[in-house]
């Protein structure tokens, strides 16, 4: 088993202000794919406020937000899973994918606990 | 329309940080964010009042975007409702300090420094007070009576522009031009909640019952093809009527009828529409799919009605509704009583429609001869000229005299007259049933 970051990305064309019925029904479109992944999920992890700020090489200070093209870093979840592959097949059921948001999925760099056994 | 524990609103704030992960903890009731939208809205312009209404409506919208994102990761917190009060309140705080900082003095400030201090325990009570009194603020005279449902589904109902033109099937634009222009009716003459007093709650009863009556017409009449919308648009009306005839300042024989009313109605909902959508007469309804729960806390609601000595229009429509409800079949229904209760509405409420109705019931009670001399003492020359239903009522006479051919006549009139498809499909069935249907049918 290793444990992979989830990076959920929002696309911010695709940002329209959602009514508060239509937010009920992407929450309930997460809660069914957490759900889904059952205990793999090891840290349901949190969202991100979407402003903040940068401290650059020479200290200098910029406000946030940081596009990297379109998209907006929108959170993050640890999950566990055998291989990269089976974690790849895991964000398939992503609900952000519905509003054009991708999840960037990458291994922890440290040892699990087993595997470090 | 059930609501929420009370548990769930009373917190001292402190235990909103726990993440839990079971599955429940990602779940809400139905309708959670529209509801908590509509009651934030309403708390949070109780203490800061209208004039500060836009920045209270953003501040609810991002934290309920706030939560959406946290919570989608992290689950619920325990007490959900206390979150999103004490991130919409900072949010509305925050702003106005800011907007001190550049010189434009703000009493309320002083109002909100008392709030921050205090912790966020609010009672089930004093929620429901500040959703009354925003309903009354809504229903301020000043705001022009269309625009008064628009305000309520927004502003009561946590409904967006998209889903309220969807609902009064008009565009988007036209929306925001009607909430926009009430809302700064209400900035500019309108009161304040705080300001409400128990005369000013009675001068408006009658006003805020016909939009509550309105909204839930809306929602059951044909004319919108989204049945979720309809559902959603009465079960809110239920919602505040429910509200309106528990709540100490409103409680009333005439708040309790229209509730019983709206109840008797919402029960048949289901009823009458079959599995493709298309609309039933009450003949056609199978009686055994109307609401029995929803049926029992109406005629509960009909006996509180029936105490006061008060009788409204409500009170004439819960009586019809209540006899339709209680007849097992169509030939089983008491025209007799409903066509007394019809007599009692077209008193309170002189209507040629409510006349119209009254002779279709007199057309069960006595016969199609007498139901078209009740026909013939209509007055009314726009019912026959616009009106689809007055001319498929007197089809209906018409062919129970054997007149097929005045009956076609007048459903091909009522067809050209009728507002919707589904309406204009309804009209074609009985078209077609025409020469095969006996008389007596």
């Amino acid at each position: 088993m290793a444990k992979f970051l989830f990076v959920y990305r929002n696309d911010t064309d695709n940002m329209d202000l959602p009514s508060p019925e239509e937010m009920q029904e992407v929450m309930a479109a997460w809660g069914a794919w957490f759900d889904k992944m059952g205990d793999a999920i090891i840290d349901g992890g949190d969202g991100l406020m979407p402003e903040g700020k940068t401290v650059a090489a020479d200290g200098a200070v910029t406000d946030g937000p940081f596009m990297e093209g379109k998209e907006l870093l929108g959170g993050y979840s640890v999950v566990q899973a055998d291989s990269l592959d089976e974690a790849v097949e895991m964000a398939q059921g992503c609900p952000i994918r519905a509003t054009g948001g991708s999840i960037e999925i990458r291994q922890l760099a440290g040892l699990s606990d087993q595997q470090g056994e | 329309m059930s609501r929420r524990p009370a548990s769930t609103v009373t917190s001292t704030g402190t235990d909103s940080d726990d993440s839990p992960r079971s599955s429940e903890s990602r779940r809400l009731v139905d309708h959670f964010f529209r509801h908590e939208y509509a009651q934030l809205v309403a708390t949070l312009s109780r203490r800061f009042g209208v004039r500060h209404w836009e920045l209270v409506e953003d501040a609810v919208q991002s934290a309920l975007q706030r939560a959406l994102r946290s919570w989608s990761l992290r689950g619920v917190p325990a007490n959900p409702s206390a979150w999103l009060h004490r991130v919409a309140s900072n949010r509305v705080l925050d702003t106005l300090r800011r907007d001190t900082r550049w010189g434009t003095l703000d009493t309320s400030l002083d109002v909100a420094d008392r709030i921050e201090a205090q912790s966020f325990s609010v009672d089930e009570s004093e929620l429901h007070d500040d959703m009354l009194r925003m309903i009354f603020v809504c229903c301020d005279p000043s705001v022009p009576a269309e625009s008064r449902i628009a305000l309520a589904l927004k502003t009561l109902c946590g409904f967006s522009n998209r889903e309220i033109a969807r609902a009064l099937l008009t565009t988007e634009a036209s929306v925001a031009k009607r909430v926009t222009r009430a809302k700064q009716r209400l900035r500019e003459s309108g009161v304040e909640p705080s300001e409400l007093d128990n005369t000013m709650l009675k001068q408006r009863l009658p006003q805020v019952q016909s939009v509550v009556y309105l909204l839930f017409n809306e929602g059951y009449s044909s004319t919108i093809a989204d049945k979720l919308i309809r559902d959603d648009l009465c079960e809110e009306a239920v919602r505040l009527a429910l509200l309106m005839a528990e709540h100490p300042s409103t409680r009333c024989g005439r708040s309790a009828a229209l509730l019983t009313l709206l109840l008797f109605h919402a029960s048949r909902l289901d009823a009458r529409i079959d599995d493709h959508g298309a609309m039933l007469l009450l003949k056609e309804q199978d009686r055994s799919r109307w609401d029995r729960r929803l049926l029992g806390e109406a005629f509960r609601w009909f006996r509180i009605a029936a105490q006061d000595g008060d009788v409204s229009r409500y009170h004439a429509e819960a009586l019809i509704a209540a006899e339709h409800c209680r007849a097992r079949s169509l030939d089983d229904t008491n025209w007799e009583r409903i066509v007394k209760a019809y007599d009692l509405l077209c008193r309170l409420e002189p209507s040629p429609v409510h006349e119209l109705n009254r002779a279709i019931a007199v057309g069960h009670l006595a016969g199609p001869d007498a139901g078209l001399q009740a026909f013939s003492l209509i007055k009314s020359e726009s019912l026959e000229r616009d009106y689809y239903l007055w001319h498929a009522a007197r089809a209906d006479l018409a062919r129970q005299m054997g007149d097929i051919d005045d009956a076609r006549e007048a459903l091909q009139r009522a067809w050209d007259l009728a507002p919707t498809n589904a309406e204009k499909e309804l009209i074609c069935r009985k078209l077609d049933r025409l020469p095969d249907t006996p008389p007596s049918a």
